[in-house]
């Protein structure tokens, strides 16, 4: 029997802008809706020891990045030597949409909420064309 | 701290940028004194700083903080509550004195 390998999520913690709090907060709730994803703390593949540089090679990753420099993308194949199967980048979103553009790093702001929907359904279509290629 | 208390005399990087070697930002953290606030007993803030040869002037453990304030319990991750966010003043004073007994 095939065991069904979790999906990593894997978000930029973001404390330097505001799309970071947007990544960070848009991959907590998919993980706590969903049992079929993992995350780990991005700094932890620096800071960890070997199971945590190996979380990439074990688990098909989904990087959800606030910004262009794309932590999460680049630490996955830093550490992992792997490619994400995806990356979203939450400055891609609001380059095209310029009005949903979040201003506070600390705190989601009832307007940003439009933003945090968006960015969960993004993930939510990558979790299951990720989901497929696995099955 | 950063955008309420001493916007003008602190800043705050991303974590990840030091864990991927961003030039930029490794520069940064040797040029400037730096505190780490760390939420776990893994330390990632400390250990990033510290593997970059950060100058580092202080660090401080939340579960530090919620053992010296034990009524101010923290909620959860996307929602820390009225407790989480006295205990996030508290911090931010706690770094506020750090860097005035520095100076």
């Amino acid at each position: 029997m095939k065991i069904k390998r979790k999906i990593g999520l894997i978000s930029c913690s973001g404390e330097g802008l505001p799309e970071g709090m947007i990544s960070r907060v848009a991959t907590r709730r998919i993980l706590e809706e969903r049992d079929d994803v993992v995350t780990i703390c991005l700094p932890l593949f620096l800071a960890g020891g070997q199971e945590e540089r190996d979380f990439a090679k074990d688990n098909p990753c989904i990087t959800v990045d606030g910004c262009d420099k794309m932590c999460a993308a680049k630490g996955v194949q830093m550490y992992g030597k792997v490619h994400p199967k995806s990356s979203i980048v939450i400055s891609d979103i609001t380059e095209k949409h310029k009005h949903l553009k979040p201003k506070s790093k600390s705190r989601i702001e009832p307007q940003d909420e439009k933003l945090v929907k968006e960015t969960m359904k993004r993930i939510t279509e990558e979790i299951d064309k990720v989901e497929e290629e696995e099955e | 701290m950063t955008e309420e208390l001493l916007p003008n005399d602190t800043d705050s990087i991303c974590l990840p940028l030091l864990t991927i070697e961003d030039e930029e930002t490794v520069r940064k953290i040797r040029e400037n004194p730096c505190i780490t606030l760390d939420g776990c007993v893994a330390q990632c803030a400390k250990k990033n700083v510290e593997h970059h040869h950060g100058e580092l002037k202080g660090s401080i453990r939340i579960l530090d903080m919620i053992k010296e304030n034990p009524k101010l319990k923290p909620g959860t991750v996307l929602d820390v509550g009225p407790g989480g966010e006295q205990l996030a003043r508290k911090t931010a004073e706690k770094t506020v004195k750090i860097i005035g007994d520095r100076n």
